[in-house]
């Protein structure tokens, strides 16, 4: 197991693009043309929970609430519309916080991935 | 098969039978997904769409959060594993017990024995893991043989080719989730 949590290396490799785009405007260095996607940092992606035939619809209520503390009612109502509708988005923001849940929601084994909102 | 939650939180599963015993004991190799690649893809899905995911996104996903993904269920198999140890020791003291009050017949004895019962005692502490060893032993069940909750799964098919014990674990392992669930991870 990695000893640093994602957001830390993250971080750091941020700092190392910065460190690299800063050197590339520098006076009497090189310039380097931009080869670094747009990383999508500074847009919302939506969290998706989508439905599968196995999961308990009781865990799926329970892991909703724990991971994001929604209350009862919005978690049970979230995972119904997993359930009827085949997915929902259970939440909105920055990316980084978007992987974290993600990743918790794997954790727990709950079919969930994250795409752009908008 | 008895359960009970006990005042400390742990959980305690009195009245196994051998088929019970041997169905936790296979939980390890029921959740191993090692070998599928479909049930890998169910259990370590992408982060999101191809198109949608930078080079960087996808390689940081894979390189990082995916071994934790692993390690974590790696864990739950492995709690499941050491709390399986203390049940062998239960069994031993039973063995023992019905030995000595069954002596003299020897029919009877041998009874006793086929019908030995068992205990498991859960402490608080890794009935989240046993919950979730369960969980991946259903996900890899379905994946691997169609067997699901909201479908019957083709019968026939499961005897002709030696699979039907899958669906009784399955469905063994559904009921002791739902309790799981609805009386320790959800009690507060």
């Amino acid at each position: 197991m990695f000893p640093l949590p994602l957001a830390t290396l993250r971080s750091a490799a941020n700092l190392a693009r910065g460190l690299r785009r800063v050197w590339a405007v520098m006076p009497g260095t090189e310039e380097r043309p931009a080869v670094e996607q747009e990383s999508g940092l500074d847009q919302p992606w939506h969290v998706v929970v989508s439905n599968d035939p196995v999961n308990l619809m009781s865990y799926v209520t329970l892991v909703i609430r724990r991971i994001f503390g929604y209350s009862q009612e919005k978690a049970a109502e979230m995972m119904l519309q997993v359930h009827q509708k085949g997915q929902c988005i259970v939440w909105t923001g920055a990316r980084e916080q978007a992987e974290l849940y993600v990743k918790q929601l794997q954790e727990h084994q709950l079919l969930s991935s994250m795409k752009k909102a908008g | 098969m008895q359960l009970q939650k006990l005042p400390n939180g742990a959980v305690r599963f009195t009245q196994l039978n051998a088929w019970d015993v041997h169905t936790f004991r296979s939980l390890p190799r029921l959740a191993d997904y090692g070998a599928d690649p479909m049930s890998e893809q169910r259990l370590l899905p992408r982060l999101a769409d191809a198109a949608e995911m930078t080079p960087e996104m996808a390689m940081d996903w894979v390189e990082y959060v995916v071994p934790e993904l692993r390690e974590s269920f790696a864990s739950n198999l492995a709690t499941v594993l050491a709390d399986l140890a203390g049940l062998a020791a239960d069994q031993a003291d039973q063995a023992d017990q019905a030995d000595q009050e069954d002596q003299a017949d020897q029919e009877d004895q041998a009874d006793a024995a086929e019908e030995a019962r068992f205990a498991l005692t859960i402490p608080a502490e890794h009935v989240e893991s046993w919950f979730r060893a369960m969980n991946q032993a259903r996900l890899v069940l379905s994946m691997r043989y169609g067997i699901d909750s909201e479908h019957l799964p083709d019968l026939p098919k499961l005897m002709e080719s030696g699979h039907l014990e899958y669906w009784f674990q399955y469905e063994l392992f559904v009921r002791l989730q739902g309790w799981l669930v609805d009386v320790v991870l959800d009690a507060g």
